[in-house]
């Protein structure tokens, strides 16, 4: 499969994720900027920077999770 | 020989504050023991001039840095930039351990070529997760708890002789726990699922430059 392809199904496997959690949950970062989880997701749809950052950090906890059952 | 520490530690605002209410347990744990000085630099000290003066005057083994910062940058009290690719150099044969946004990316390496024996920080934000209603109290705050304890294992590792491999390796160690054994109970606002995300991030991001081998002395 092409990167471009799994990037595409990672994307998607992300947003029904995060369209399970309170879209207006926040996430503090530096700043003194906080994000929403609707903020997430649509930097996840644009795919900006934070957005594709967001998609790798989640299938990285995907895995984590995931290595729990190993 | 007595080692010295310098710590940064403003709290002109809500991330910080958190930032230093994180920095409470290491302190308390360093002032049972002779042999580490420590020079606090915080709220309001914790100055660029300040900096400068106690990087040369006290020759710090390990250098921590709570606070804003960017890819160029480690901020102080007000965002007044304290370290940066002008004074860096002033950090030579020591150890910094930035628990600031960003500044591995340039900084660090930056300071690896200006004799930084290593430089450990994060390549992106620091994120942290907060309960809404404690935003004035961060010690009361029970989502920031993973928080606080992943980064009290790497500063508790560097001040009391680990390596920086080891220090970094417990601690992605601390990280990888946390996500898998955070708690599914009692989660009334849904908070768990970007808790496990946010460790994940900061655990991604955490990185060193410089020497693996290197420790506090």
């Amino acid at each position: 499969m092409k990167e471009d392809t799994i990037y595409e199904e990672q994307k998607k496997l992300v947003l029904a994720r995060l369209n399970t959690l309170n879209p207006e949950s926040k996430i503090m970062l530096g700043g003194s900027k906080e994000i929403t989880v609707k903020d997430m997701i649509e930097s996840i749809q644009q795919g900006d920077a934070f957005g594709r950052k967001a998609v790798q950090v989640q299938i990285k906890m995907l895995k984590i999770l995931s290595s729990v059952a190993e | 020989m007595t080692k010295t520490l310098l710590i940064t530690r403003p709290r002109h605002d809500i991330p910080v504050e958190y930032l230093y209410d994180f920095t409470k347990d290491i302190l308390k744990k360093i002032k049972t023991n002779r042999d580490i000085h420590v020079s606090d630099l915080q709220g309001d000290r914790a100055t660029r001039e300040r900096m400068e003066f106690c990087l040369v005057k006290e020759n710090p083994g390990l250098v921590f840095c709570n606070g804003h910062g960017d890819k160029e940058t480690i901020c102080g009290h007000h965002n007044e930039p304290i370290l940066d690719k002008q004074n860096i150099h002033l950090g030579k044969n020591k150890i910094i351990y930035a628990l600031a946004c960003d500044c591995l990316e340039e900084l660090g390496p930056y300071a690896i070529n200006k004799g930084i024996k290593a430089f450990i920080g994060y390549g992106s934000q620091f994120m942290i997760i907060r309960d809404m209603s404690r935003t004035t109290a961060p010690d009361k705050d029970k989502n920031a708890l993973p928080f606080k304890k992943v980064c009290f294992t790497l500063i508790e590792a560097l001040v009391f002789g680990k390596t920086v491999s080891k220090a970094m390796e417990l601690t992605k160690r601390a990280y990888e726990n946390l996500i898998k054994s955070y708690g599914t109970s009692d989660d009334n606002y849904g908070d768990i699922p970007l808790i496990r995300f946010a460790l994940t991030w900061n655990l991604e991001f955490l990185g060193m430059e410089g020497d693996p081998e290197a420790f506090f002395s």
